[in-house]
C-alpha cells in the first residue's frame, strides 16, 4: 500500500488528455464567467420593468399665455412680455430651465410627480423692487398630446407683485442634440 | 449660411488648444489623444463657460454649433471606418481559448455590472420616456467598450505590442468593439423603432439583410482594392474617392435603416481586406486630416455637451463615483480574473485588465449617440464622460506600476501586422492554461 505506480502514456495520448482537460476547464470557466452573468442580466432586465422614473418634461415648451393681472405694474409687465420658449434639460428629477435659449436666463428646477418647480435668478438689469428671483410652479398634464404645463410665476421678494398664471405646450423633445 | 468667421475661429482655437494640451499630456507619459479629450472638456461649459461665460458665448454661440457638429460627425464617420479597417477579429482564433474567454468575460462582466447599477440609477437619472431595458443595455454597452486605437497607441509607446499581453489585449479589444457596436446597433434600433411607424422586426430585418449583403457581396468587391494595390503599389485618387463613397453610402444606408451613420462606416472598415501593407496604406491616406483636424472638433463638440456643473451636490458625485467604480471593477476585474483563470500570472493578468479598461475616444462616440437618441440624460452623459476620462487616464500610470515599460527588443524577428492608426503590431502566440 502506498506505492503509487507511474503509468506512462505514449506522447500523443498525453497530449490528447491534456487537451481534453484544457477544454473541460475552458467550458466550466466559460459557463461560470459568461453564462451565469448573462442569466443575471436577464434577471436584472426583468426586475427593472417594475421601476418607475420621473415624468419626462425635457424639451422646448412654448409659453403662450402669461396673464398679468396688473399690467400697469412694471414687474407684471415684465412677466407679460414672456411669450417665449422655455427649454428644459432633464436629468432624473433635476431640471435646467432656460428662457429663450439665453444662458443668462437659466434656472435650476425639480420635478416631483407631475409638479415642477424652479427659481430663476433675475439679472441685475431687472426693474427695481421686483426682487432678485422669479419662482415658477407648475403641474404637467402628461395625458394631453402634446404635454401641457400650467402654473404660476411670481416674484419672490416683491410684496406688491401678484402671482401670474401661465400655460405652456411641449413643442418638441429637443435639446440633447445641441450642446449645452 | 454659417458665419464662416466664427467657424474658422472655432476650428483654429480647437486645434491650438488640442495640440497644446496633447503635448502637455505627452510630458506626463499620456497618449496625445487623452490630452485632446481633456481639451474638449476645457473648452466647454465645464471650464471656459464657467470661468468666462461671455467669452464662451462669443466663441461658441449656440447658433454656430450645428456646423461644428456636422464637421465633427464627418470626422467620426471616417474615423470609425479606420477603426473597422484596423481591427481583425480573426486574430483571436490564433490566440486560443485564453483570448476567447478573456474577451467574452471582458464584455459580460462590465455589462452585467452596469445593468445592476442601472437598477439604482434609472429612477434617479433617467425619465419615463426611456424604457429600463434600453437604459440598462445602453449602460452595459457603454461600459463594456474598449478604446481600440488608444490601446494600440499605449502598447506601441510601451514597446509591448509584441508581448503576449499586447497581442491578447489587442485581440480582445477588437472582439469587444465589434460586440459592443452590435449591441449598440440593436439598442438604437429598438429606441428609434419605438418612435417610428415601422415595426421593429422590419428594422431588424433590414439591418440583417444589409449586413448579409455587405459581408457576402460587397466584401468581394472590396477585395479588388487590395488586388489593384498589389498590382500597382498604390491606389489612384479615383479609387480612393470610390472607397470613401462606399463608406458614405454604407453610413447613409444604416442611418436610413434606423440605426446610425457610424455603424455603416464601421462595417465597411470591418469587411475590408486585412492584408497588413494594404491596411497601412489606406490608413496613411485617411488618417492625417481625420486625426489632426476632424477628431479634435469632435472632442470639442463633446466637451461643449459635457457640463460638469450639472453634477451638483454630493449625491450626483456619488453616482459618478459609482459609475467609475462599476466600470473599473467590471472591466478591469473581469478581464483580470478571466485571464488569470486562462493561465496568466497575476501581474500579467492585472496588466491586461488595466489595458482593457481603456475607453477613450470610442466611449465618447458611444456616449454622443446615447445623448442623441436621449437614452441618457445630460447629467449622466457628463458622468460617463468623466468616467471615460478617468479610466483612460489611469491606464498608463497603472500599467507602469504593474508592468514597467520595457526597452525595445532588438534582434527579435516577429511577424508584423498593421493594427490601428500609426501602429504596427508584432504578434506572438500566447500560451496559457486554457490555450
Amino acid at each position: 500500500m502506498g506505492n503509487r505506480t507511474e503509468v506512462s502514456y505514449p506522447d500523443p495520448l498525453k497530449r490528447e488528455m491534456k487537451k481534453t482537460s484544457s477544454n473541460t476547464r475552458f467550458i466550466v470557466a466559460y459557463i461560470l464567467l459568461v453564462g451565469l452573468p448573462l442569466l443575471g442580466l436577464a434577471g436584472v432586465l426583468k426586475a427593472g420593468r417594475g421601476l418607475s422614473a420621473p415624468l419626462a418634461v425635457d424639451g422646448v415648451w412654448k409659453l403662450d399665455a402669461v396673464t398679468a393681472q396688473q399690467e400697469t405694474q412694471t414687474c407684471s409687465q415684465q412677466l407679460a412680455a414672456m411669450d417665449s420658449l422655455l427649454t428644459i434639460s432633464q436629468s432624473g428629477r433635476e431640471l435646467v430651465l432656460t428662457l429663450n435659449k439665453q444662458a443668462a436666463a437659466t434656472a435650476a428646477g425639480m420635478i416631483e410627480g407631475a409638479d415642477l418647480s424652479a427659481t430663476f435668478q433675475l439679472p441685475k438689469s431687472s426693474p427695481e423692487g421686483c426682487g432678485d428671483s422669479l419662482v415658477l410652479n407648475a403641474s404637467i398634464d402628461s395625458k394631453a398630446v402634446p404635454k401641457l404645463m400650467s402654473g404660476t410665476i411670481s416674484f419672490r421678494e416683491c410684496a406688491s407683485c401678484t402671482t401670474e398664471r401661465f400655460h405652456a405646450g411641449l413643442q418638441s423633445r429637443a435639446g440633447n442634440s445641441e450642446a449645452h | 449660411m454659417p458665419n464662416l468667421f466664427t467657424l474658422v475661429l472655432q476650428i483654429a482655437l480647437i486645434l491650438f488648444v488640442c495640440r497644446i494640451t496633447g503635448s502637455l499630456f505627452r510630458l506626463i507619459h499620456q497618449p496625445r489623444v487623452v490630452g485632446e479629450m481633456f481639451a474638449g472638456v476645457l473648452l466647454g461649459p465645464s471650464l471656459l463657460g464657467w470661468i468666462a461665460p461671455v467669452l464662451s458665448a462669443y466663441l461658441f454661440p449656440a447658433s454656430s454649433l450645428g456646423y461644428l457638429s456636422a464637421l465633427s460627425q464627418v470626422g467620426v464617420i471616417i474615423f470609425m471606418f479606420l477603426v473597422g479597417l484596423s481591427i481583425n477579429p480573426s486574430e483571436l482564433k490564433s490566440q486560443g481559448h485564453a483570448a476567447i474567454l478573456t474577451s467574452h468575460v471582458s464584455i459580460t462582466a462590465p455589462f452585467v455590472a452596469a445593468s445592476f447599477l442601472a437598477l439604482y440609477l434609472y429612477p434617479r437619472l433617467s425619465n419615463d420616456s426611456v424604457a429600463f431595458s434600453s437604459f440598462a443595455l445602453f449602460m452595459g454597452a457603454a461600459m463594456s467598450i474598449t478604446a481600440f486605437p488608444v490601446l494600440a497607441r499605449i502598447l506601441t509607446e510601451r514597446n509591448a505590442l509584441g508581448s503576449r499581453l499586447g497581442t491578447l489585449a489587442i485581440a480582445c479589444a477588437a472582439v469587444d468593439d465589434i460586440t459592443g457596436w452590435c449591441i449598440l446597433a440593436y439598442i438604437v434600433a429598438l429606441i428609434r423603432a419605438a418612435k417610428s411607424s415601422a415595426p421593429l422586426w422590419m428594422t431588424m430585418g433590414g439591418i440583417i439583410a444589409f449586413a448579409v449583403i455587405m459581408i457576402y457581396g460587397v466584401r468581394h468587391l472590396l477585395k479588388r482594392f487590395e488586388t489593384v494595390y498589389h498590382e500597382r503599389g498604390s491606389l489612384s485618387e479615383n479609387l480612393m474617392a470610390f472607397m470613401l463613397l462606399l463608406v458614405l453610402a454604407s453610413a447613409l444606408c444604416t442611418e436610413a435603416l434606423g440605426i446610425h451613420l457610424l455603424f455603416g462606416a464601421f462595417l465597411v472598415g470591418a469587411i475590408m481586406p486585412k492584408e497588413s501593407r494594404f491596411v497601412r496604406y489606406v490608413l496613411d491616406r485617411f488618417e492625417t486630416v481625420t486625426v489632426t483636424m476632424l477628431l479634435p472638433l469632435f472632442f470639442a463638440f463633446t466637451g461643449l455637451r459635457t457640463n460638469i456643473g450639472l453634477l451638483k451636490g454630493p449625491n450626483m458625485w456619488m453616482y459618478c463615483g459609482l459609475i467609475i467604480l462599476c466600470a473599473t471593477v467590471g472591466k478591469l476585474g473581469g478581464s483580470m480574473l478571466a485571464s488569470w483563470l486562462a493561465g496568466m500570472q497575476w501581474r500579467e493578468a492585472a496588466g491586461l485588465g488595466i489595458l482593457m479598461n481603456t475607453r477613450g475616444l470610442m466611449e465618447l462616440v458611444i456616449l454622443n449617440i446615447g445623448l442623441d437618441v436621449k437614452v441618457i440624460s445630460p447629467a449622466l452623459f457628463s458622468m460617463m464622460v468623466v468616467m471615460a476620462l478617468v479610466t483612460t487616464f489611469m491606464t498608463a500610470p497603472l500599467l507602469e506600476v504593474i508592468c514597467p515599460m520595457r526597452e525595445p527588443a532588438t534582434g527579435v524577428e516577429v511577424p508584423q501586422f498593421s493594427f490601428g492608426p500609426g501602429v504596427t503590431l508584432k504578434a506572438k502566440r500566447p500560451r496559457g492554461r486554457l490555450a
